[in-house]
C-alpha cells in the first residue's frame, strides 16, 4: 500500500537558523478497504461496493539549530482518491469453475454496483494503476453470498449422496453382523 | 520361532480398525475441498461412480487376498504370482512406509497445533517469527511457522512414533482397544464440529454451497481424473493394509459386506465432514484450497478464529479429532509392514515393530528437522516442506496407482478374477459375478492405465515434479527425491524379495 505524505513543514521565525539534521517522519498509514453489507450479500440481489481510500496520519518532527535548539510536531491527516479503481470479483475461487466479473472503474464517490451472479465465497478485488514508478495497487477481501432460497440442486444431491453413503453404510453393517456365512449357517 | 498369528477379536473391531485406517486427515478436511475445486455438487456423481467400479471392487479383492492367504501383502501377492507378485507386494509396503515417515511428521505438527491450542494459538497479536526472513505473521500462519522453526516438533514426532508403537505392540489385539474408543470418538468430535458450524450464521449456506451442483465441468476428464484418484487415496487401497488386516479375520469371513461397510463408512465420514467445514467457511468467508495442509494449518483455523465463543475449546477438537484419525492410520501403515516383516522373517512382533518404529522415526525427523536447522525457512517453501510434497507426490500420486494396476493385473489375470470370485462368494452372503471380475480384469486397470499415464504425460510435458521449486539455490532437489524414491522402494523391495525365501506357504 502506498501511503501519499504530505510533508506540511511549517517553518517559523526561527527559518532564519539553518535546519541542522533531518525530518522525522512517524507515518501511520491506515489502507484502502473495500466495503460492503455483507448482510445483504445474496444471489440476484443489487448491492454497492465503496472503495474507501487510504489516509495517512503524518506526524512531522522538525529539528532545528540555534539559539531555540527546539523541536515542533505536526499531524497531518491526508485522505485518498476513491476514483479510478478497477473492481471485479471471482466467483468460486480456487476451484475448476472459477470466473471472473468486471464490474467498472469507480467514480470519485469509489462506488460501484453489483449484482451477484452465483452464491458462494467469492473473491472481490479492486486495482488502481499507479504510476510506472509505485506499480498497481491491489485490494481484496472474501464475502459470502447466500442463496435467494433453498437451492433444490443442492438439497437433492444431498440427499441422494447421503442416503447411498449413510444408508449404504447401515445397510452393509447391520447385514455383516446379522448374518453369518454360509458354512456357519449349515452348521459347518 | 514364529509367533502364532492373532485375529480380531469381533467383526465390529475389525470394522472400526479398518475404517479408521481409511479415514485419516484428508477424510476430515481434503475431501470437501477437493469436491469444491471440482464443481461441488456435481462432484458427486464422479466420486459415487468410482465408489462403486473402483473403490468396492477393489476393496473386495484386497480383503479377499488377505482373508484367503491368512498372510501381508507381499506373501499374499508371492501366492497369486510368486516372486514378481512378492516384489510388487513390498514395493506397495515400502511407498506405504515412505508415507508413514511424513504422515508422522504431518501428526507432529498436529500435536503442535493442539498444544499451542492451549496456548497463543487463537491470540489476535501478531507473531513475529524468523519464518522467511522475520516475518510478522497473524495466527494460525504465524504460530505455525513459528513452530516449524523450533525444535519442539522433534520431540512431538517422537511421541507419536512411541504411541503408533504402544498401539501396534500387541498385534491385533492393542489395536482393536485402541481403535474401539478412537473411531467413535472421531465420529463424536466430527459431529461436534457440524452442529457447531451449521448453527452459525449463514452456516447453512456453506453445506448448499458444498452440493449445489455446477454441472459445468461435468464433462471435464480432470473432475473424473480427480474423483478416481480420490477414491483410491481415501480407501487406502494399494498400500497392502488391508490385505494385512484382513489376513487376521477368520477363514470364513464375508468380505463382501465387509468391503461395502468399511468403504460406506469411509465415504459417508467424508460426507458429513464437508458439512463442519464447509459451513464455518462460509459464515467467515474463507475461500478452500484443495490442499490438506494448507486447510488442517490455515484455512480452517483461520475460520475456527472467527468463532463468536470457545475459540480455544472448537480448536482443541479440532486438532484433537485430527490427531486420532491420522493416528488410526499411521497404526495401519506400521501395520502393514511389521505384518510383512513377521511372515518373511518369522521374527518375533516386537523385533520387527521396534526396527520399523526406529527406521521410520529417522525418516520423520528427516522431514521435520529441515525446519530446525533452517528456522528462517529461507526459500521458495522450505526445505522440509519441500521435500514432503516430492515424496508425497511419488509416494502416493504414482506408488499407490501402479501397485493398484500391478495388483489387478496379477488377481485378475494370473491368478483368476473368477477363482478369487469363487473363494469370496463361498463365505459371503451377497456374492461377486463376472461384473466383478470384469471390473477387476478390464476396467479399474484401464482406469490406472490412464491416471498414470495422465501423471506421466505431465512429467514429460511440464518437466519432472518440482522442478520449480528452488531451494537455497540447489535446483536438483526433485531429481534427488525422485532417485532416492526409486532407490528406496524398489531397492529395498528388491532385496527383501530375494534375500530370503518364505519358509512355508499354507494356504
Amino acid at each position: 500500500m502506498k501511503a501519499r505524505l504530505r510533508l506540511n513543514a511549517a517553518i517559523g521565525p526561527a527559518c532564519a537558523a539553518t535546519v541542522l539534521a533531518f525530518a522525522a517522519l512517524a507515518a501511520t498509514a491506515q489502507a484502502a478497504t473495500i466495503e460492503l453489507d455483507r448482510n445483504s450479500l445474496v444471489r440476484g440481489v443489487p448491492t454497492q461496493i465503496r472503495i474507501v481510500p487510504d489516509s495517512v496520519e503524518v506526524v512531522v518532527h522538525e529539528f532545528f539549530s540555534g539559539a531555540a535548539g527546539s523541536g515542533e510536531s505536526e499531524v497531518v491527516r491526508q485522505p485518498g482518491d476513491a476514483s479510478g479503481w478497477a473492481v471485479y470479483v471471482e466467483y468460486f475461487p480456487n476451484s475448476k469453475v472459477m470466473r471472473d466479473d468486471t464490474l467498472g472503474v469507480t467514480g470519485p464517490s469509489g462506488v460501484v454496483t453489483w449484482t451477484p451472479d452465483f452464491a458462494g465465497i467469492v473473491a472481490v478485488k479492486a486495482l488502481h494503476p499507479r504510476s510506472p514508478q509505485q506499480g498497481s495497487e491491489e485490494l481484496h477481501a472474501n464475502v459470502s453470498v447466500r442463496f435467494p432460497g433453498v437451492p433444490a440442486g443442492a438439497v437433492l444431491v444431498f440427499f441422494i449422496a447421503g442416503t447411498i453413503l449413510l444408508g449404504g453404510a447401515g445397510w452393509s453393517l447391520v447385514h455383516l453382523m446379522e448374518h453369518a456365512p454360509p458354512d456357519e449357517e449349515e452348521g459347518n | 520361532m514364529a509367533e502364532i498369528r492373532s485375529q480380531w477379536g469381533s467383526k465390529i473391531g475389525f470394522i472400526l480398525a479398518a475404517s479408521g485406517s481409511a479415514i485419516g486427515l484428508g477424510n476430515v478436511v481434503f475431501f470437501s475441498a477437493n469436491a469444491y475445486k471440482y464443481g461441488s455438487g456435481a462432484f458427486y456423481i464422479p466420486y459415487l461412480v468410482a465408489l462403486v467400479i473402483v473403490g468396492i471392487p477393489v476393496m473386495i479383492m484386497e480383503l479377499g487376498l488377505g482373508t484367503h492367504t491368512g498372510k501381508a501383502f507381499p506373501q499374499s501377492l508371492h501366492h497369486v504370482a510368486k516372486r514378481p507378485g512378492e516384489f510388487i507386494g513390498w514395493w506397495g509396503v515400502l511407498n506405504a512406509t515412505v508415507i508413514s515417515m511424513y504422515y508422522v511428521a504431518i501428526l507432529g505438527w498436529v500435536m503442535g497445533m493442539f498444544i499451542g491450542s492451549l496456548k497463543g494459538l487463537w491470540s489476535t497479536d501478531v507473531v513475529t517469527t524468523g519464518a522467511f526472513g522475520a516475518l510478522n505473521l497473524p495466527n494460525p500462519f504465524g504460530y505455525f511457522f513459528k513452530m516449524l522453526g523450533s525444535w519442539n516438533p522433534i520431540l512431538y514426532v517422537g511421541i507419536v512414533w512411541l504411541l503408533n508403537f504402544l498401539i501396534v505392540h500387541r498385534g491385533t489385539q492393542s489395536i482393536e482397544s485402541a481403535t474401539r474408543w478412537m473411531v467413535p470418538l472421531m465420529w463424536v468430535c466430527m459431529l461436534a464440529l457440524i452442529v457447531r458450524g451449521v448453527t452459525l450464521p449463514n452456516g447453512e449456506h456453506g453445506a448448499y454451497l458444498l452440493f449445489n451442483p455446477n454441472t459445468r465441468v461435468m464433462f471435464d476428464p480432470e473432475v473424473w481424473k480427480g474423483a478416481f484418484s480420490q477414491m483410491f487415496f481415501t480407501l487406502s487401497l494399494g498400500f497392502g493394509i488391508m490385505t494385512a488386516y484382513a489376513s487376521y479375520l477368520p477363514k470364513h469371513s464375508d468380505q463382501v459386506h465387509n468391503a461395502a461397510t468399511i468403504s460406506f463408512l469411509n465415504c459417508s465420514f467424508e460426507f458429513i465432514a464437508g458439512l463442519a467445514v464447509f459451513s464455518l467457511l462460509f459464515a467467515f468467508s474463507v475461500v478452500p484450497k484443495a490442499s490438506t495442509l494448507s486447510m488442517m494449518f490455515f484455512v480452517v483455523p483461520q475460520g475456527i478464529a472467527n468463532l463468536p465463543h470457545f475459540v480455544q475449546a472448537f480448536g482443541l477438537l479440532f486438532f484433537f479429532l485430527l490427531f486420532i484419525a491420522g493416528l488410526t492410520s499411521s497404526i495401519s501403515l506400521v501395520e502393514a509392514f511389521v505384518a510383512a516383516l513377521i511372515d518373511k522373517f518369522q521374527w518375533p512382533r516386537r523385533w520387527a515393530l521396534g526396527l520399523v518404529v526406529v527406521a521410520c522415526m529417522a525418516g520423520s525427523v528427516a522431514f521435520a528437522l529441515p525446519h530446525v536447522v533452517d528456522p528462517a525457512l529461507a526459500s521458495d517453501g522450505t526445505l522440509g516442506l519441500t521435500l514432503l510434497d516430492l515424496f508425497d507426490h511419488w509416494a502416493f500420486s504414482y506408488g499407490l496407482l501402479i501397485t493398484g494396476l500391478l495388483e489387478c493385473i496379477l488377481v485378475g489375470w494370473v491368478f483368476g478374477a473368477k477363482r478369487l470370485g469363487e473363494i469370496i462368494n463361498h463365505d459371503s452372503t451377497l456374492g461377486v459375478g463376472w461384473w466383478w471380475q470384469t471390473i477387476i480384469r478390464l476396467i479399474v486397470p484401464a482406469i490406472l492405465v490412464a491416471l498414470i499415464g495422465w501423471g506421466i504425460w505431465g512429467e514429460i510435458s511440464d518437466g519432472l515434479y518440482g522442478n520449480g521449486f528452488t531451494v537455497q539455490g540447489v535446483t536438483w532437489l526433485h531429481w534427488l527425491a525422485f532417485a532416492l524414491w526409486v532407490l528406496f522402494t524398489t531397492g529395498l523391495a528388491f532385496a527383501l524379495t530375494f534375500g530370503k525365501e518364505y519358509q512355508a506357504e499354507e494356504v
